[in-house]
């Protein structure tokens, strides 16, 4: 009876859970396209009639040895909820704050540059 | 040249003119976010005054295309601090007296004089002044199939007695396949063209400056919650760089007899910049989640140019959930959130090679008949700070309320008890349209 309690509860938490962001990658796209055909449902089926152009992937970066030395951490794609909140932008969630602070600072103080590049970012798009 | 540029610029404004044109028939079809602020920005000791009016319209063309457009209106009005003559004029033969005296001087120096005082007195006065700017800034930034990015921009601004005119384009490209490395380099430039005095007050033509900037930076992403930036710049600017409002006190020896006469050979004068201006520095900046809740955005600029100004930025900026802030419980939902961005931002810098402080005595602020000179005090040492509270509020999840109040406040010995400060109260609304 607890077991089937249980099962009951996972199972609506699972239909009422809202997914905002389904990523895929590249290397996980031909395994999923193979056994879709095996599952049940009618969504990977559509997905599989979709006509989807052959992902054009970088080159690994020469520099990749950086990172292992620095000790930093190689994020995934799929890790990246955090890094493409808006509070995570240059700027903020709030830009136009900066934006008039920065006038401000334009008109009243002698240096100028560095502020011209954004860049970065989540890489999401 | 001159011709050129002009022509450069009806060009420009006919370019914007149609991209305007056709990122607003995009806005209909894409993703749009519709922001209007104000700024009340109010300068202590009665100086001057601004009302900022800003709308920004940014959208989205699917995932390869971002575009946004800024248009602004400023109203400026109130006074702005410079060298005077002490004396009133007291009769028509003082009048007369003190023409013949500037005269005199013109006839000797290719200085641009602007006024003389009988007693030899000038002390910084306020002059008042009213204004009205209005701007529009567009960009547009595409994604190839790497999805390395393409920004390119355009502005142009106009006032009374002052217009700029500006474009840039920069390059973003991902190092590695899961794009946590990037770099970008970008370029811009700026045509600026101004209503100068010209031998007086009464006689003004237009004159010009061009400015170039050049930034090449890198991005690294340092874990799942936190990313660094280093850029490298540098800027060059030539042409007509002073600021025609500004006065300082020039020494001209009218009867060429080597010794200067107080009374008789010391006049009001425009200040005279180099017509040259180099600059370089670097920035880096930091920005981290918290905990999956308190973000925090530092940052730290060097600059240091040609004219002997170096400068040191250092800013944070934080991102604060109200709820957590005052130990409340998290709102059930989401868009119900106020959250509150404190801010705080430290300035400093030496001063330009030829800056004098109006403020001590007029012979201390004296400068001979040649080379560049200034009593600007933005080219004087000083250090700032600015501390700032935002908030944001989600009405509805597309809906959001800002408001931010500042205090900023400039910090010299040598200004005898008239350091500058500044408030501003920031209000605005922000609707995404999906």
């Amino acid at each position: 009876m607890r077991l089937l309690l249980t099962a009951a509860l996972l199972f609506s938490a699972s239909i009422s859970a809202e997914v905002k962001t389904i990523y895929v990658a590249p290397e996980m796209q031909q395994q999923s396209s193979q056994a879709g055909a095996d599952r049940p449902g009618n969504d990977v089926k559509k997905i599989n009639k979709i006509k989807k152009p052959k992902a054009k992937l970088p080159k690994h970066s020469a520099l990749n040895f950086i990172e292992p030395v620095l000790g930093i951490e190689d994020v995934k794609p799929w890790h990246k909820g955090t890094l493409a909140k808006d509070e995570m932008k240059p700027g903020g969630r709030m830009p136009t704050m900066n934006k008039f602070a920065t006038k401000v600072f334009a008109s009243k103080e002698n240096t100028r540059g560095g502020t011209g590049i954004g860049g970065g970012g989540c890489g999401c798009n | 040249m001159a011709g050129v540029v002009v022509v450069v610029t009806k060009k420009l404004q006919r370019s914007i003119a149609a991209v305007l044109l056709l990122v607003f028939s995009a806005v209909v079809i894409a993703e749009t976010t519709v922001g209007y602020h104000v700024l009340r920005y109010v300068e202590g000791d009665d100086r001057v005054k601004v009302t900022d009016h800003a709308v920004s319209i940014k959208g989205k063309k699917g995932v390869d295309y971002d575009y946004s457009i800024d248009l602004g209106y400023d109203a400026i009005s109130g006074a702005s601090p410079t060298l005077r003559s002490k004396t009133p004029v007291a009769s028509d033969d003082d009048s007369r007296n003190r023409i013949a005296k500037l005269d005199a001087a013109r006839q000797v120096s290719d200085k641009l004089i602007l006024g003389y005082d009988p007693n030899g007195e000038y002390q910084v006065e306020k002059v008042q002044l009213t204004d009205v700017r209005r701007s529009i800034n567009l960009s547009l930034t595409s994604r190839d199939e790497l999805r390395n990015e393409t920004t390119v921009t355009a502005g142009y601004s106009k006032e009374s007695d002052y217009s700029s005119s500006s474009v840039s384009a920069s390059k973003l490209w991902w190092a590695d396949r899961r794009k946590n490395r990037s770099y970008t380099l970008g370029g811009s430039y700026i045509y600026n063209e101004s209503y100068v005095f010209n031998g007086s007050y009464a006689d003004q033509i237009i004159d010009k400056n061009h400015a170039f900037d050049i930034e090449a930076g890198i991005n690294q992403t340092l874990s799942a919650s936190s990313t660094a930036t280093v850029s490298l710049f540098a800027s060059h600017d030539s042409g007509y760089l002073s600021n025609h409002y500004q006065t300082i006190l020039r020494a001209i020896d009218v009867n060429r007899d080597g010794v200067i006469d107080r009374l008789n050979e010391v006049f009001l004068a425009g200040e005279l910049r180099p017509e040259e201006r180099l600059g370089k520095g670097i920035n880096a900046s930091w920005i981290k989640q918290w905990d999956n809740w308190v973000t925090s955005q530092l940052g730290y600029r060097f600059f240091d140019d040609d004219w002997g100004i170096t400068s040191h930025t250092m800013a944070v900026n934080l991102d604060v959930p109200f709820y957590g802030f005052f130990g409340l419980n998290k709102p059930k939902r989401r868009s119900a959130e106020w959250r509150l961005l404190p801010a705080y931002r430290y300035y400093s810098q030496s001063q330009a090679f030829f800056y004098k402080n109006p403020y001590a005595s007029n012979e201390q602020a004296l400068f001979g008949d040649s080379g560049p000179a200034s009593s600007d005090e933005r080219l004087s040492e000083f250090v700032a700070h600015r501390f700032e509270l935002g908030a944001q509020y989600s009405v509805i999840k597309s809906l959001t309320l800002d408001l931010s109040v500042a205090h900023y406040f400039q910090e010299n010995s040598e200004r005898q008890n008239s350091d500058f400060s500044a408030n501003w109260l920031m209000l605005g609304v922000s609707y995404k349209h999906k």
